[in-house]
Order: structure tokens, then C-alpha cells, then sequence
């Protein structure tokens, strides 16, 4: 049981924070460029899971992926599967809790490089792609690096909005959190101070390996 | 008054009236599954009077030496049924659960919610346990099982009949396990022994044991506890 | 046609209320076009509309023939496609590159290590390919910087106060560099300044930019010895400005002599060597107007000449004196009336040696 959780921890907190990662800079870079209007409050939206007690974030999500939710509803008729107590679910959970963070440390990133850095990258004829990928994201490397630690760390950590969305169902959805709260729950205090120590190793394996992957120059 | 979740609205029923009747006391209702009160009261949470789903939790305490041996009362019983979400329909029987359309079917967590190991058992009695092992969703609470059909995230459940009854309307009623399919499900009342007000604890379980008591779970849809 | 032709408004948000408009039009014959102005006149706004990162609410914007913008035919090329390299005050290098991969971001096709090498070695700058900006001096930088501009092969370079951060020898050095680009390459430079020495040293032509309008172009001797030059006078402090060759120097008696072009003077100790050309700034109220020739004064120069113009302004009557160079002199209106002071009468102006400040 103990294997399993830390694998599917493992997987899980992988899986959210590429996603993460990938959408969450693309995001900061448009919130950190664009002037649109309404850009406030879709920031406001964005950050919303880091003020809401993760069981309401869990509620969303099971209105919007549940088997009777929003885009659960096509997606279950169509396929007949849906998200709910599956490791997409922990997925979509983790993912959801670590992206207001990977948003955020993108945006102060790309906020940070002088605009003119732009004007110099097309005066020399490269394009807002090129741009972005040999100036902007290079630039912004180490505020990036930091926001894929904290997704990553935020993504292990999850819990509340894990529960509701994916269940607590060993083996398949239980990821370390929820082991331990389990473990706890059944009076198997062995069982969950393991479970806890190898959650804080893992986390402080990654904070050591992000901290020096900081101080590398690229 | 730390209650078994399925326990709930009736417990705070009977709070009220306990309240009417004693001016003056005010009664809290802590309302969860029985692993987890067990749980609280362990980390030492100022509970009076402990309503358990099942013996064992009650057991494990007085081992503890948290409750007096002997002061516990059974005070209510009750049965479990198959439920599926409402428009959908039931099986028959039991056994018929292991039909694949029902993909998942949620149940208390067994490791920590009694009405979870009541459904493996009467699984196991229905000989469907194996069968149905890969489909079991388990719920942190009888509740949030229930929940999981009302919501249609599971095809079927197998909760406890009080339960079930209370959120009607969302779910179809199936076939309730046999007697003897699984333990009796006895509610167990204990007052704890260092509880902060002792004298108010002993007057509320002997309200819940009283014959106004009695009608206030039946109407709930418990069940008398077995005769001892 | 090599040079800019710019005829344009631009509109920036400015203060809440009061937005900043640029009106320029200007046309240059390529060569080294300096843009003098105070801070404020809106420099680096036309800079920035020229390369395509502002967009003018209408003109026409042409660089060596090409049309870059044109409200009335719907052209606004990107910047990508402008064609201009662009250096700005601060470097602005790519951090995260070193010196030559700078240089490279510029370049298309075979052998841009090779090509981004000979590039540095033309700004004097090829022993510095392998440092990254945060170890490079400001000098340093901006060679790099000026070396990647060119590396795009532009039809243009735009120079936004590209000394200004460096101290008065880098500032110096550097300056001849970009000079002796601009002779080499042929290219059309626009260079932005706020600082009227560096305008006459590298400039072949000047546009005077204030308040959002050119008030003046053409070449920086005679822009600078023309009337219109409230702003340039605003910006340096001076109302009389002139540009002069370093004659000949008298180190222990604490003097230079320098030729304004038909009026010679004597300055404070200059350190430019002799045949250098120099920036001097007089104020109007150092000058002493005399209608006789004064002798045994400590004033060193005593310069004949005529009164061409004499000008009530406000509270003061402000005179134009051709020595040939003309002067500006002010005087209040009582001394003005007592000295006959108009147009054609003859007068001697007084000036210290002292009282001519070197600009930088």
C-alpha cells in the first residue's frame, strides 16, 4: 500500500505539474503582456484556489467533471468513461490547487523583463515565437523554476479537493496524502508516521534539487 | 454529543427536544463517521456522550479505559440497502449487484466507517465480494457514499436504510441485506468517563433511551435495538 | 535616397488628462542625424515609433527609401521587418547569452560564430565574445549592443542615448567608434541625445526636438547659431552656445584660445588638444555691452561688433551682437535706452575668459 501510494504520488505530482508548467507559463505570459479588458478579474478567477478551502475547488470540479457535470456529462456519453475516481482525477485535482501558483511566478517573471527586450528581438527580426522562446523563457528561467517547485510541491501535498474529486480508493486513487489520513483515521499511527516521512523526504528531496537547479546557470 | 454521521438528523432531533426539556443545557452535535469521532476522542476532544455506528469503537475505548465497562447502552439498529441513483433501477437481490452495470458501487471506507464493513460483509454472504472488489468506491463517510449515487458518480450503493431514506428523492430504493448477512448493526451510546458535563451526558442518554427517544429514532427510520 | 523622412503624430497617455503629443517631421540626407531635446521632448517616443513599437496616429515613416508606415495607405510593417537595428541607453543585452551568441540572435544563415566574431572585432570589441553582459563594463556593453544592431544587416541604426550611462572617457572612446561606423557602413544613424556636446561632435545633421515639435534641423553649426533656439538654450543652460577648433593653449597662464568660425576668443584652460572641436556655453547675462572701446579690464575678451536685433522680453531687453559670431546679450530696458542700444549701432561686448563653460 505504502508502494502504491508513492507511486501514484509520484506520477500524479509529475503529470500535474507538466501541465502545469506548460499551461501556466503560456498563461502568465498573456496576464504578464496583454492589456485586455476583464484582465483583473481573470486573474482574480485564477488565483481563486489558493483563497477557497479546497473542498469548494472540489466541489467545482465535480460539478464540472462529474459524471453528471458539465463536461462530465458529453464525456461519459460519448466514451463512457468519466473522471471521477480515476488517477486523472488526482490529476485534474493536483493540477487545479498547483496552477494558480505556476501562473503567478510566471507572470512576476515575465513582468520582470524589460518590454524594450522585445523591441531589440524584432528589430533584429525575430518574431513574438522566437521571441519567446530564446528571450522571454530563458529570461524568466529561475521565477519559472521556482513556480514549477511549488506546483510540484503544492500537486504531492494535495488532499481536499483530491478526496472529493478522486476519492480515497487504494491502490488506484489513494495517492500519500490520503494514505496518511486514512492511516490515521484507522488508528495505524506506524503506518502513518512512515507514510509522513516519506512524504517530507520526497518534498525535501525536491526542494534540494530545485535549489540547486536554481543556482545553475543555464 | 459526538454522533455517527448516519445518526445525524436524528441526533440533533433528539438534542432539541432534550434541549426544550432542559433549559438552560445546550447540546452540540459533532456529527461524523464513527472511525473518525473515535479518532477525536482519542486526541482527547471534550466529548460527553459518543453515539457509535458499531460495538467496536466502543470496545476499543473502554480497552483505553475512556468508558466505564458496562456503561454503554445499545439504543437503536438498523439495516443496509441497495440504493442506485434516482431514475435508474435497482436489482433484485443482493447478489445482483455483480451485474457490470453497476461499475461502481460506493460503500463506507472499511477501514474506518462501520457501515463499510457491514457491506463487505454482506458482500462476502451474497458470495459477490470478489467480483465486485475492483468496482468498490469508498466513501469517507456513510454519506458521502450516498452522495456518490445521488450524484450519479456511482451506479449503485450499499448504505445504511436511515440514510438512504434521508436523501429520497436523489436515489431508488433496491433490496436491503437479509438479516444476518452481516453483524447486527447496533448504535451504542457510552458516556465518556472524563467527560466535562458527566451529569448532563447520563440525562441525555437516558432521554435517548426513554420512550420519547425511541419514537424519535423510529422516526428516522431506526430500528429498536436487538433485545439483549 | 540613404537618410529618414519622418512626418508624424504620436500619441502616448502622458499625465491623467493632458496626453503627450509628438509632431515631427523631418527629413535627413542620411549620415550621422543627431536628435538633441530636453528630456521630456519626446526623443525616445519618435525613436520608438521609427522602429515600429509605437504606432503614430497618422504620417508617413521612410527609412533609405523603404516605407515603413504610411496612415494613408494602410503600411505599418512590424518591427521584424523595419529593417532598423536599434541600441538603447542601457544595453539591454540578452542576459542569459554571452557577448558573441548576442551577436549571433542577429544573424541569419552559414558560420554565424565566424561572421558574429569579424562583426565584435569592428566595434573593437573581440576579446569580449565570451562574457556575459553582467560582466561586461557599460562601454563594453554597448559595443556589443552596437555590434548586434549591425549583425541584422539594417538599412538603419537608431541610438537611443547610448552613452549616457558611461563615464566621459568610455563616453569618449565609444563615440568615435560609432562615428567611424557610420563612415564605414554609410548607414543613415539616428542618434537621440540630451547631451549638446556629443550633438555637435558626432552630428552631421541636427533636429532640435521640444515639447513634442521639432523646432529646428539642419546642419548643428548653423541650427545652433540661429534664432530659434529657446529649447536649446532650455536644455544646456546656455543661451549662447557655439561651436569652436581649439586654437592654441597657454597652460601656465590658465588660457586657450578658440576660433568660433571668424571670431577668435579666450577660454579657461580647455584640455581638448589643439584642432578639436569643442562646445562652449555663454549665459547672456555674462556679457557686458559697452558702446566705446574699454580698456584695463579684467574681462579678456573684447569683442567689436554690431547689434542686429534688440528685443524687449519681459522685463529685459535681449540684444544680438555680430562679432561676425553673434552673441546674445541681455540688459535691462533703462541701460538699453541710455546706451542708444538698436539695430546698427556699434558696441563692444566684455566677456571673462572664465565665463565660457565647455559642454560635455
Amino acid at each position: 500500500m505504502i508502494f502504491s501510494a508513492l507511486r501514484l504520488s509520484v506520477t500524479v505530482a509529475l503529470a500535474s505539474t507538466a501541465l502545469v508548467a506548460g499551461v501556466g507559463t503560456l498563461a502568465g505570459w498573456l496576464l504578464a503582456r496583454s492589456r485586455f479588458r476583464g484582465r483583473e478579474t481573470l486573474d482574480a478567477v485564477l488565483n481563486l484556489p489558493l483563497v477557497l478551502p479546497p473542498t469548494v475547488t472540489g466541489y467545482y470540479l465535480i460539478a464540472l467533471l462529474g459524471r453528471r457535470g458539465l463536461l462530465g456529462t458529453p464525456l461519459y456519453r460519448f466514451t463512457g468513461w468519466s473522471v471521477p475516481f480515476t488517477w486523472v482525477a488526482c490529476v485534474a485535482a493536483a493540477s487545479v490547487m498547483a496552477f494558480p501558483l505556476m501562473v503567478r511566478s510566471a507572470r512576476v517573471a515575465f513582468e520582470g523583463i524589460d518590454p524594450r527586450q522585445e523591441i531589440a528581438s524584432a528589430s533584429l527580426g525575430h518574431g513574438r515565437v522566437s521571441y519567446l522562446l530564446r528571450v522571454a523563457l530563458p529570461m524568466a528561467r529561475r521565477g519559472l523554476a521556482s513556480g514549477v517547485v511549488l506546483a510540484f510541491a503544492r500537486s504531492i501535498g494535495e488532499f481536499g479537493a483530491t478526496l472529493m474529486l478522486a476519492g480515497n480508493i487504494p491502490g488506484r486513487t489513494q495517492t500519500l496524502p490520503l494514505a496518511i489520513y486514512d492511516a490515521v483515521l484507522a488508528g495505524e499511527d506506524r503506518t502513518a508516521l512512515a507514510l509522513s516521512a516519506l512524504l517530507t523526504a520526497v518534498s525535501v528531496g525536491v526542494m534540494l534539487a530545485a535549489g540547486r537547479l536554481g543556482r545553475r546557470r543555464a | 454529543m459526538s454522533a455517527a454521521s448516519s445518526l445525524k438528523e436524528a441526533a440533533r432531533e433528539a438534542a432539541d427536544r432534550f434541549e426544550a426539556e432542559h433549559p438552560g443545557t445546550g447540546v452540540v452535535v459533532n456529527a461524523a463517521a464513527s472511525g473518525v469521532l473515535l479518532r477525536q476522542i482519542e486526541e482527547d476532544a471534550p466529548v460527553d456522550l459518543f453515539l457509535s455506528a458499531s460495538r467496536d469503537e466502543i470496545g476499543r475505548l473502554e480497552r483505553a479505559g475512556r468508558i466505564e465497562i458496562g456503561a454503554a447502552r445499545p439504543f437503536a439498529s438498523n439495516r443496509l440497502i441497495v440504493i442506485v441513483p434516482a431514475g435508474s433501477s435497482p436489482p433484485a437481490t443482493l447478489a445482483g449487484l455483480a451485474d457490470p452495470r453497476f461499475d461502481r458501487i460506493a460503500i463506507g471506507n472499511p477501514r474506518t466507517v462501520p457501515a463499510g464493513r457491514y457491506a463487505e460483509q454482506a458482500l462476502r454472504w451474497a458470495g459477490i465480494r470478489d467480483a465486485v472488489a475492483s468496482r468498490l468506491v469508498p466513501g469517507e463517510s456513510v454519506r458521502q457514499a450516498l452522495e456518490y449515487v445521488a450524484r450519479g458518480e456511482a451506479a449503485a450503493g450499499l448504505v445504511y436504510a436511515t440514510d438512504a431514506r434521508a436523501l429520497g428523492r436523489k436515489v431508488t430504493l433496491g433490496p436491503a441485506a437479509p438479516e444476518g448477512s452481516h453483524d447486527p448493526i447496533v448504535y451504542v451510546a457510552a458516556p465518556l468517563r472524563d467527560a466535562p458535563h458527566r451529569t448532563e451526558a447520563a440525562a441525555l442518554l437516558a432521554f435517548l433511551l426513554s420512550e420519547e427517544g425511541r419514537r424519535i429514532l423510529a422516526r428516522h427510520g431506526f430500528l429498536p435495538p436487538p433485545a439483549p | 535616397m540613404n537618410g529618414f523622412s519622418v512626418d508624424i503624430a504620436v500619441e502616448r497617455p502622458g499625465t491623467p488628462g493632458r496626453p503627450f503629443r509628438l509632431e515631427a517631421a523631418f527629413e535627413t540626407e542620411g549620415g550621422f542625424t543627431v536628435v538633441f531635446g530636453p528630456s521630456g521632448a519626446g526623443k525616445s517616443t519618435l525613436l520608438l515609433a521609427i522602429v515600429g513599437a509605437i504606432r503614430p496616429v497618422r504620417g508617413r515613416i521612410v527609412a533609405g527609401g523603404r516605407v515603413l508606415f504610411d496612415s494613408d495607405h494602410g503600411i505599418d510593417l512590424p518591427t521584424r521587418e523595419r529593417r532598423l537595428g536599434i541600441v538603447f541607453q542601457d544595453a539591454l543585452l540578452f542576459p542569459h547569452l554571452d557577448a558573441r551568441r548576442n551577436v549571433e540572435f542577429g544573424l541569419r544563415g552559414r558560420d554565424r560564430r565566424g561572421r558574429a566574431e569579424e562583426i565584435l572585432a569592428r566595434v573593437e570589441a573581440a576579446g569580449l565574445a565570451g562574457g556575459f553582459p553582467e560582466e561586461l563594463s557599460g562601454g563594453e556593453r554597448q559595443r556589443v549592443a552596437l555590434a548586434r544592431a549591425l549583425a541584422a544587416e539594417p538599412a538603419g541604426l537608431l541610438l537611443d542615448e547610448p552613452f549616457s550611462a558611461l563615464d566621459p572617457g568610455s563616453r569618449e572612446g565609444l563615440g568615435a567608434v560609432v562615428a567611424g561606423l557610420q563612415r564605414e557602413t554609410g548607414l543613415p544613424f539616428l542618434h537621440v541625445t540630451h547631451d549638446l556636446g556629443e550633438a555637435l561632435r558626432l552630428g552631421t545633421s541636427l533636429v532640435v526636438l521640444d515639447g513634442g515639435n521639432v523646432v529646428q534641423t539642419g546642419p548643428p553649426v548653423e541650427v545652433l547659431s540661429a534664432p530659434a533656439r529657446a529649447a536649446v538654450a532650455r536644455a544646456v543652460g546656455f543661451e549662447n552656445v557655439f561651436t569652436g577648433t581649439v586654437l592654441r593653449h597657454a597652460p601656465e597662464e590658465g588660457w586657450s584660445e578658440v576660433d568660433l568660425g571668424g571670431t577668435r576668443v579666450e577660454t579657461g584652460l580647455l584640455a581638448e588638444p589643439p584642432g578639436s572641436r569643442v562646445a562652449l556655453g555663454l549665459r547672456a547675462g555674462d556679457v557686458i555691452v559697452s558702446v566705446e572701446r574699454i580698456a584695463g579690464t579684467s574681462a579678456r575678451n573684447v569683442l567689436e561688433g554690431t547689434v542686429v536685433a534688440a528685443e524687449r522680453r519681459g522685463p529685459v531687453v535681449e540684444l544680438v551682437v555680430a562679432t561676425p559670431v553673434r552673441f546674445r546679450a541681455i540688459v535691462t530696458p533703462a541701460a538699453a535706452r541710455a546706451l542708444s542700444l538698436a539695430p546698427g549701432r556699434r558696441a563692444w561686448l566684455l566677456v571673462k575668459a572664465l565665463a565660457f563653460h565647455r559642454l560635455e
